[in-house]
């Protein structure tokens, strides 16, 4: 790895905070325009089985569900006295955090911090005690806030050229592949299983160090 | 010996606004000021550049919804009414101003500028701005990259992965449509990244994109040449991140070149300054008060006072500040080269809006760069594919979801302003995908238009703009109303599907006048 990352990363991060580009011109050239009356009407509610979760920021989360009718009557569910329950794990199914609505048809804000993970929300109603899973959202996941240099076996190169694709890592000899560049994730499972299997057999002495620079 | 590189990239987009139905409508005029103010000065400096012998590149976005305005003959019709009322303008206040020693020279330079921009729009450009980006692309001093069909912005939109496809193919077909090939590079709109896009972006040919810093820096692992060497996504295309300070230099509104003192001010304007029943002919027909594009004051500081502009110290300002910037870029590169082994590049990009619009003098700055940068003998102006072409070999990291929005994620898009939306295009979307396949073997021609136009309804009210200008409350009705207008319209179109009884004028109607994309095919939506 280069000696001087470290301080390549912090020049790229440094002015980050200080400044971003969210002025965008269509701001000013839209500023001229006049109210208009609302004239569309747009659906209030689909009916549908529905439950999202959306990514914001670092630190939110926002989600949002419907129950359709035929969903609530068939699990008896009385909102009024009712509380839907709403989990939100990994996909290693470890429990996250969780709130509670008594609504069929809402929008919520989770302002917590989920780092570099896959998650999804299940929505449950109560029945004797016990939560009933009725609906299950789609994984997203979440943003990364850590810088993470990478040790020797995670620093992977790609040379990408008209005619070939090369992997180069920095523990081991080059491959060279075919056109086919999106076969190369596959590779860099199999290098990895190779550099494992060359941990077991050599002396990491013996590796060759790719040429990543140029 | 060249130490490094410059990559400059110029998003253009405006979001699609086709109103027929009126002879003057003010949300059209903001790509006619955008093509008086930003395209045609631009268009021209590449020109004089070019016939005095200066090398250039230069990466610029046009995005797919300003390409279909661009080609749109309407508006272009529009828009040469549009200048001939500016030159009348002109004409007048050549009277008006004739004792002014102040305000007449500077009367004259904007009929001036509108006679030239309307010989430039006839001659060079043969009445369609495309012309003169193709004739750039062409040459290869330009690279005209692609964006989201509808500047969707993609995070958001990826609960419905086909929809997501469906931006990216459309873009690239929009492309091939306006520039006669395919693109090789994408500006992802409002620089947005998820994990998994790089994926479906390598499927639809796309070699490169643009992300803001902390998408490589906090990528995994790190970027460990930060952005100043472009990395290659798992799915090997390649990203290259925002440099930060030369952004700075020209966006900071406190310490950015556009805010001297010399350079024209952009609110004072003959529009709102002068007499009511004078300017009339020239503002909103509903008698609203609204830029004209003739302005006659510098910024002079900080207060209410202005001063009269004067374009030929602005012009000098435009010389130094290039210089000046050219100048911290080799002091930049310099310090990477040493640092990084290789030769770095440094990625500025900038909305293309801003280089004449906002900042009035940009496109003269962004031409005297490039006369600085002809001079310099170790730092040169290149693209993204030339700088892979030269460094093939890059780092393999996963980016990190981000934009280049405000706080660098996803805020700016989603909050109680705007989350209302999301709803309702994630419905669309799964309602386009059933019906695509449910009719997907369809031969009957109208129920192909319905669903060929509920296709451009969806796109339309994904257009990332409508959530932006939300939260920032510039033009919230007008974008609340558009986005209900695209959904009531799917709705209505979906209504005449299920119940086998197509409106025929309301039909036309959405068709004539949200008529983006004619080669659209509701298809798409399964097959991208």
């Amino acid at each position: 790895m280069n000696k001087n990352a470290k301080e390549l990363i912090h020049e790229s991060l440094e002015i980050e905070d200080d400044f971003s580009s969210s002025s965008h011109i269509i701001n000013s050239i839209a500023s001229e325009i006049t109210p208009e009356q609302n004239k569309y009407e747009i659906p209030s509610r689909y009916n549908k089985n529905r439950l999202v979760i959306l990514m914001v920021n670092t630190n939110r989360y926002f989600v949002y569900w419907e129950l359709d009718d035929s969903t609530i009557l068939s699990n008896n569910i009385d909102l009024n006295k009712e509380k839907l329950y709403f989990k939100i794990f990994d996909t290693n199914n470890n429990l996250l955090t969780s709130f509670e609505s008594m609504f069929a048809l809402g929008e919520y804000n989770i302002n917590e911090k989920f780092e570099d993970l896959d998650i999804f929300v299940k929505l449950y109603s109560m029945k004797d005690g016990e939560l009933k899973e009725l609906l299950c959202s789609n994984t997203i996941h979440t943003f990364s806030t850590q810088i993470k240099i990478p040790d020797e076996k995670d620093e992977v190169w790609l040379k990408k050229t008209k005619g070939w694709t090369e992997i180069i890592r920095s523990s081991m000899q080059h491959f060279t592949l075919g056109m086919s560049s999106s076969k190369y994730i596959e590779e860099i499972e199999k290098l990895r299983s190779y550099e494992e299997f060359e941990k077991d057999s050599m002396s990491s002495h013996t590796i060759h160090q790719g040429n990543k620079n140029d | 010996m060249i130490n490094g590189y410059w990559v400059p990239v110029l998003h253009s987009h405006l979001p699609f606004v086709k109103h027929p139905e009126y002879d003057n409508f003010l949300e059209e005029h903001w790509l006619f000021e955008a093509i008086t103010e930003c395209y045609i000065p631009l268009l021209k400096r590449l020109k004089q550049l070019e016939e005095e012998g200066t090398d250039f590149r230069l990466t610029v976005s046009i995005t797919p919804p300003l390409a279909e305005m661009l080609a749109d003959s309407h508006l272009m019709d529009k828009y040469a009414k549009y200048l001939q009322k500016q030159i009348e303008l002109g004409k007048k206040e050549l009277n008006r101003t004739i004792d002014d020693p102040y305000f007449q020279p500077l009367a004259s330079f904007y009929k001036n500028i509108f006679e030239e921009s309307d010989e430039f729009f006839r001659g060079f450009l043969n009445y369609n701005v495309l012309n003169g980006y193709r004739y750039f692309y062409d040459k290869g001093s330009l690279e005209v990259i692609t964006c989201g069909a509808t500047h969707g912005f993609l995070p958001l939109l990826s609960v419905n992965e086909q929809a997501v496809r469906t931006q990216i193919e459309i873009a690239v077909k929009a492309h091939q449509k306006h520039f006669g090939k395919s693109p090789r590079g994408i500006w992802l709109p409002e620089c947005a990244y998820y994990d998994g896009l790089d994926k479906i972006l390598n499927e639809k040919g796309i070699k490169f994109f643009i992300v803001d810093s902390h998408a490589l820096t906090y990528a995994k692992p790190t970027a460990i040449n930060g952005v100043y060497a472009p990395c290659y996504t798992p799915h090997s295309v390649a990203a290259f991140g925002r440099d930060a300070h030369s952004s700075k230099q020209v966006w900071s509104s406190k310490e950015g070149y556009p805010g001297d003192f010399n350079y024209r001010d952009f609110y004072r304007d003959i529009g709102y300054d002068l007499d009511f029943d004078y300017i009339r002919p020239y503002i909103n027909p509903d008698g609203i008060r609204v830029f004209t594009g003739f302005k006659y004051h510098k910024i002079t500081g900080t207060t209410d006072y202005k001063e009269a502009y004067n374009p030929k110290i602005a012009k000098e300002k435009t010389n130094e500040h290039a210089k000046d910037f050219v100048a911290k870029r080799e002091e930049q590169i310099n310090h990477l080269k040493h640092m990084m082994g290789r030769s770095p590049m440094v990625v500025s990009p900038y909305d293309a809006e801003l280089f004449g619009h906002w900042w009035f003098e940009g496109p003269e700055f962004l031409y005297n760069i490039f006369k600085h940068l002809n001079d310099s003998d170790s730092i040169k102006a290149i693209t993204p594919i030339e700088y892979l072409e030269m460094f093939p070999q890059n780092q393999i990291v996963t980016p990190n979801p981000s934009s280049w929005g405000d706080k660098g994620y996803y805020d700016v898009w989603l909050n109680n302003t705007n989350s209302w939306i999301y709803r309702h295009l994630h419905e669309m979307a799964i309602r386009m995908e059933e019906l695509a396949q449910e009719h997907f073997h369809t031969t009957d021609f109208d129920t192909t238009r319905v669903l060929n136009q509920m296709l451009r309804e969806l796109l339309l009210a994904q257009s990332s703009d409508w959530a932006f200008l939300m939260t920032t409350a510039t033009a919230t009705e007008y974008s609340v109303n558009r986005t209900k207008e695209h959904i009531s319209n799917f709705n209505e179109l979906l209504g005449m599907i299920e119940n086998n009884n197509i409106d025929f004028d309301k039909l036309q109607y959405c068709e004539y006048k949200n008529s983006i994309f004619n080669f659209i095919d509701f298809r798409i939506f399964i097959t991208s």
